[in-house]
C-alpha cells in the first residue's frame, strides 16, 4: 500500500537528502576559503537554511549543487569582509585571483575528494587504519609497521588493497 | 601499438596514482558532524518555516485539488512506463532531458528512459539509432547510454553514438567517455575528444579508429539539407539557430566541416551555397 506523506514532510525528506549529500564537501570547500572550520560550518548551515526558505516545492537536486557552491563562496567572501580582517582578506583574495579555478571545476575536485573519503570510510577496519596512517598522518610504511606491530609487507598489502577497493568504488569518476 | 588490455592497465595505474595523491588531502573531511549540523538546521527551519502567502496558497490548493484527484489516476497509470522519444520524421529532433542534457535524435532513432528512476543514482537512457548527446555534468550521477550490448558512461561531455543491430559507433567531441560491452563489463575503453570506437556485435570486439580516417565523420555531409547541417553545427558548437522558414534552408550541400571554427564553416557555406549566413551573438542567422 502506498503511503502518502504530507507535502511538508516530503519537502523535508528531499531537503535532508540534499543536505546529507553535500554538507561535508561544502564545509571543506568553505573552510579552504575562510581558513576556519567553525566559521565554515556556520556559513554552510546558513546557506542551507536560506536555500530551504527559497526552494520550490520540488527542488531540482541537479541544479541545486552549483547554486549551493556559489552561495557558500559568496557568503564566505562576505563574512571575511565583515570581519574586517583586511590584511588576511586581501591576501586571500589575491591568492584566489592568482589561482583562479572555475567554480564548476572546484566543485568537481572537492566532490572527487569526498568520494575518496567516503570510500576510505567503508574500508575494513585494519585496512582503513593502515591507509589513514599512511595518507592522513604521513607515516612511512616501516613506521606504520612499527606502530601497529605488522610486517612492512603486510602494510604494503593493506595499502594496495585499499587503493584497489577505492578505485572500484569510485572508478566511474575517473572517466 | 597499444592493445586495449595495455590501455586498461595504464588507465588503472593512473587512477591508483591519482587516488593515492588525492587521499592525502581528504583528511579535511574528518571531524565534520553531519548529524549534529542537521539537527541545528532542521530545528532552525522548523522554527522559521518558509515564507508563504496563505491566501494565494489556499486558492491554488482549491483549484489544484480537483485536478489532482484526476491527475493521480493518470500518474499511477503512467508511473512505471518508460518515456519513449522516437524520431519518425526525416529531420533532426532535439530533446532536453530533465537534468539539462540535450540530445539530438537523428531520423529513425529512438531514446527510452524511465522518468521515475532517471537522476536518482544514475541517469540511464537506451538508444536505438543515431544521436548526438551533450550531457550536463553531474559527477555524483553518471549518465549511461545503453545501446544493445554496449554501455557508454560519462559524467558530462558531448559525443555522437550510432547504434545499429550489428554495430555501435561512438565518437567523442568533448570530455572523456568510458565504453564497455555486457560481455566484458570490466574492460572499459576510455575515449577522449576526437577519438572514435566501433563495436562489432558479431565478434564482440571494439576497434579504435582515428576521426577523419573512416568513411563518415561528424560534420561531413553529402547532399544534405542546409537546415540539417546548421542544426548539427549549432548543436556541436553550442550556438543558437532559429528556423527562418527561408527557401534557402532546403538547399542541398556537400562538404566536410570537421575541425573548422563556426565562423569558418559559415564562410564556407556562404561560398558554396551562395547564402548570406552570419554569426551574431552566438546565433547563426540569415542576413537579408
Amino acid at each position: 500500500m502506498a503511503v502518502f506523506l504530507p507535502d511538508k514532510n516530503k519537502e523535508i525528506i528531499v531537503f535532508e537528502k540534499l543536505f546529507r549529500q553535500n554538507y561535508k564537501p561544502l564545509v571543506v570547500f568553505c573552510a579552504r576559503l575562510v581558513s576556519d572550520r567553525a566559521m565554515a560550518e556556520d556559513i554552510v548551515q546558513e546557506v542551507f537554511v536560506r536555500f530551504y526558505q527559497n526552494m520550490g516545492e520540488k527542488p531540482d537536486i541537479h541544479s541545486a549543487r552549483p547554486y549551493l557552491y556559489t552561495a557558500v563562496r559568496n557568503q564566505a567572501l562576505n563574512n571575511l569582509k565583515h570581519l574586517k580582517v583586511e590584511g588576511k582578506y586581501q591576501k586571500r583574495q589575491t591568492e584566489t585571483n592568482d589561482n583562479y579555478v572555475e567554480p564548476e571545476k572546484e566543485m568537481e575536485a572537492i566532490e572527487l575528494e569526498y568520494a575518496i573519503y567516503e570510500a576510505i570510510e567503508e574500508l575494513p577496519s585494519k585496512c582503513q587504519e593502515v591507509f589513514r596512517k599512511s595518507r592522513f598522518e604521513g607515516l612511512t610504511n616501516p613506521e606504520i609497521a612499527c606502530v601497529l606491530g605488522l610486517s612492512v609487507r603486510t602494510v604494503e598489502t593493506h595499502i594496495t588493497h585499499a587503493l584497489t577497493r577505492i578505485r572500484k568504488k569510485i572508478g566511474h569518476l575517473f572517466i | 601499438m597499444k592493445t586495449s588490455k595495455d590501455n586498461t592497465e595504464h588507465n588503472t595505474g593512473n587512477d591508483l596514482e591519482k587516488i593515492f595523491e588525492l587521499s592525502a588531502r581528504v583528511s579535511d573531511f574528518d571531524g565534520i558532524d553531519t548529524n549534529r549540523a542537521w539537527e541545528r538546521v532542521s530545528t532552525q527551519i522548523c522554527r522559521t518555516g518558509r515564507p508563504k502567502n496563505n491566501l494565494v496558497f489556499l486558492r491554488i490548493a482549491a483549484a489544484v485539488l480537483i485536478l489532482l484527484s484526476l491527475g493521480i489516476l493518470v500518474h499511477f497509470a503512467t508511473q512505471t512506463r518508460p518515456a519513449v522519444m522516437a524520431n519518425n520524421s526525416d529531420t533532426l529532433k532535439s530533446i532536453l532531458l530533465s537534468d539539462g542534457t540535450a540530445v539530438l535524435l537523428y531520423p529513425g532513432a529512438s531514446l527510452t528512459w524511465v522518468e521515475n528512476e532517471f537522476g536518482q543514482d544514475t541517469r540511464k537512457v537506451e538508444l536505438t539509432g543515431k544521436a548526438l548527446f551533450d550531457v550536463a555534468r553531474d559527477s555524483l550521477c553518471p549518465f549511461k547510454v545503453v545501446s544493445g550490448d554496449v554501455t557508454t558512461q560519462v559524467l558530462g561531455t558531448s559525443f555522437l553514438l550510432n547504434a545499429t543491430i550489428s554495430e555501435v559507433t561512438l565518437e567523442v567531441f568533448r570530455g572523456r567517455v568510458a565504453v564497455f560491452s555486457q560481455r566484458s563489463p570490466d574492460i572499459k575503453h576510455h575515449l577522449e575528444r576526437g577519438q572514435r570506437i566501433t563495436y562489432d556485435g558479431g565478434t564482440g570486439k571494439f576497434t579504435r579508429t582515428e576521426v577523419g580516417s573512416g568513411p563518415k565523420t561528424i560534420l561531413n555531409y553529402r547532399n544534405a539539407r542546409l537546415v540539417t547541417i546548421l542544426r548539427e553545427i549549432c548543436f556541436v558548437h553550442n550556438l543558437q539557430y532559429g528556423l527562418s522558414g527561408s527557401d534557402e534552408e532546403e538547399l542541398r550541400i556537400t562538404g566536410d566541416f570537421q575541425g573548422l571554427s563556426p565562423a569558418q564553416i559559415i564562410r564556407e557555406i556562404n561560398l558554396v551555397a551562395g547564402t548570406n549566413l552570419v554569426l551574431r551573438n552566438d546565433s547563426v542567422v540569415f542576413a537579408f
